[in-house]
């Protein structure tokens, strides 16, 4: 017995599952280690990138600072780009992260975080906002506003979806979502046209800004963004799981609906804070998740930590053209990404032979 | 010992039922063939053991009572096999083998070292090691019936439950794949319950057979006893006729007699 149990041991064909490699981990990394220094580095104000550098390495925990930056320099550095950074870093991450847990959630490659109607959610929320409060009271609450129907329209797609019963599919998830999509841009359309002196300011909102952060907007979305991604992170194996489907994923013991629920939860949470803060950003939640399945792996294992560190690092660089293209003006950053991400994964697209 | 012990189970489906008073046994190491037509059911009895429908009655399973098992636990007991398993295309045989191991991991845990060796020794067993690296959207029909089987193997369960596909595999794949389950039968003495569409493939393998028609059980028992010209005309409309040889039955469907035409 033991001698059999031996040899089929020894003769076993030695396994390569879909894992992280530690190549690929390090590359997203460096890539986002640089696109934060660059985007720290460059701006209207020529700072020293020597001294910045300096700056940024005395942050570390028992490192002592020795740059030499002027008052003012240090306070651009510090309170402005470092926030701006550190922030498009966040949002870019999250909205990606979120993409990919939809997608996996949803077993369809063209959900992003917007498909149980986040964006229209926040945008109603915003627009209620911005032209139904008094002046000056407005921006203010523009945050908390589209956070709260952000979190209500998925809230009512998920309600609605339940409702139709027991035989219920991810579908009919993602049919309900439409439905209260369609209604809260039908709303929020219905309001504006009231308001017409107050389109530019919607609109503006609603191509997305990183524009008047500092450190508070981090502090206000950081405990949302990381419960919600470290809850993704954590079912990156059940996703995969549940790429067999609902049924047969539940013959393997994994409870799909449950694992489904509390993934899109986790990611809505994190999307409709990061929302809150920086408009809605299109394109990086879809693009980015598949640029790391079509060159890196289709597992989530792999998937879910690469678009964390490559979703992070593209919105801070388009960002960064965002503010120095046609500086001192800034171009809205979902146009960006739109304009440079689109070209970037037809081109992904094309050279790839992998299947998606 | 019994592995498998249905008594009066029914199914109901918004409102329709789909079940009624469905009642089998099947021992330790046997293999109960499912027969009947189209929509009879035999899905629908395999879905209910494995707890993927919900369903009334008694249910057990080894000498655990069915409806009071968490889908782990259950999952660690019943293994089946889909009419139409779903295999993402780009995924590996090797990953999607190794997720028969989901019954042994615990929610936030990851796969171990016996975990890889079990889903190793399944794809050696099935002869599809050199596959290991492959996409699950490049295989064969009959490869990929072997991966997904290489998947239940893995999950190293007392029962396997096959529901066979109507009509995916050519006869030599299909008699491949029963053999395989039929020496995976005498190698680890699993229990087998098969849906079959085949009643000449049903009566070679299956030591016993029930024929269910419109949601209830119609006969039970051997494949001599059960796969009879006039139970099968009764309950699959079909003209057959049934001889034997050494091998056992053999059922093959024969023209219906001109003379219920020219009688209208």
């Amino acid at each position: 017995m033991a001698v059999a149990e031996l040899r089929e041991r020894l003769s076993a064909v030695p396994l390569r599952p879909a894992r992280l490699r530690i190549g690929w981990l390090s590359a997203g990394v460096a890539c986002l280690i640089v696109a934060a220094l660059v985007g720290v580095f460059i701006g209207p104000v020529g700072i020293n990138p020597a001294q910045a550098l300096r700056k940024l390495v005395g942050l570390l925990p028992f490192v002592p600072d020795t740059s030499h930056l002027s008052a003012q320099h240090e306070a651009i550095l510090m309170q402005l780009r470092l926030p701006r950074v550190v922030l498009a870093g966040i949002v870019g991450a999250t909205l990606a992260i979120s993409g990919a847990a939809y997608q996996g959630a949803f077993r369809n490659p063209l959900a992003d975080p917007y498909l149980l109607g986040a964006a229209a959610g926040a945008g109603l929320g915003a627009t209620v906002a911005i032209a139904y409060t008094p002046a000056g009271v407005g921006s203010n609450i523009v945050p908390m506003a589209s956070f709260a129907g952000a979190l209500l329209a998925v809230a009512l797609a998920y309600a609605v979806g339940r409702a139709s019963g027991p035989g219920r599919t991810a579908t009919t998830l993602v049919l309900a979502g439409i439905a209260v999509m369609s209604f809260f841009t039908a709303v929020q359309t219905f309001l504006l046209q009231r308001r017409a002196d107050q389109i530019r300011e919607v609109y503006g909102w609603i191509l997305g800004r990183l524009a008047t952060v500092g450190w508070s907007d981090v502090f206000l979305v950081l405990p949302y963004v990381a419960v919600g991604i470290a809850t993704i992170m954590a079912h990156r194996r059940l996703l995969d799981v549940l790429a067999l489907g609902d049924d047969e994923a539940e013959a393997v013991g994994v409870p799909a609906r449950r694992v489904r629920l509390i993934v899109v939860v986790a990611a809505s949470l994190s999307t409709a804070a990061v929302v809150a803060v920086s408009g809605l950003i299109g394109f990086v939640g879809l693009i980015v998740p598949h640029v790391v399945r079509l060159v890196a792996g289709t597992s989530y294992r792999v998937i879910l930590p690469l678009s964390l560190c490559f979703g992070a690092a593209f919105l801070i660089l388009a960002d960064l053209l965002g503010r120095t293209v046609i500086s001192p003006a800034e171009l809205p950053i979902g146009v960006i990404t739109a304009f440079f991400g689109a070209p970037f994964f037809a081109l992904v697209l094309r050279t790839s032979r992998k299947m998606l | 010992m019994t592995a498998v012990d249905v008594r009066s189970l029914s199914v109901e489906l918004g409102g329709r039922s789909i079940l009624r008073d469905v009642s089998l046994n099947v021992p330790s190491g046997g293999w109960l063939g499912l027969i009947g037509p189209n929509g009879a059911g035999k899905t629908t009895i395999l879905r209910a053991i494995a707890g993927l429908v919900p369903s009334h009655g008694e249910l057990l399973i080894g000498d655990a009572r069915g409806h009071a098992l968490r889908p782990r636990e259950r999952a660690r007991l019943v293994a089946i096999v889909a009419q139409r398993p779903s295999l993402p295309a780009a995924m590996n045989v090797a990953d999607y083998v190794l997720l028969g191991r989901s019954p042994y991991i615990r929610y936030f845990d990851t796969e171990t070292r016996s975990d890889m060796d079990a889903a190793a020794r399944a794809l050696e067993r099935l002869d599809i090691g050199e596959f290991a690296d492959r996409a699950l959207g490049t295989l064969s029909g009959g490869e990929q019936q072997r991966v997904v089987l290489a998947r239940a193997l893995a999950q190293a369960t007392p029962v396997l439950l096959l529901d066979e596909g109507t009509a995916a595999l050519d006869v030599g794949s299909q008699q491949h794949v029963l053999e395989i389950v039929s020496e995976l039968r005498d190698e680890h003495g699993i229990t087998v319950i098969s849906a079959m569409h085949d009643l000449t493939l049903a009566a070679q393998y299956a030591d016993e057979v029930v024929l269910v028609a419109g949601g209830r059980v119609v006969e039970t028992g051997i494949p001599e006893v059960v796969i009879r010209e006039d139970l099968v005309r009764s309950a699959y409309g079909a003209e057959v006729r049934i001889t034997r040889d050494e091998d056992g039955i053999i059922v093959s469907p024969v023209r219906a007699r001109r003379r219920s035409r020219s009688a209208t």
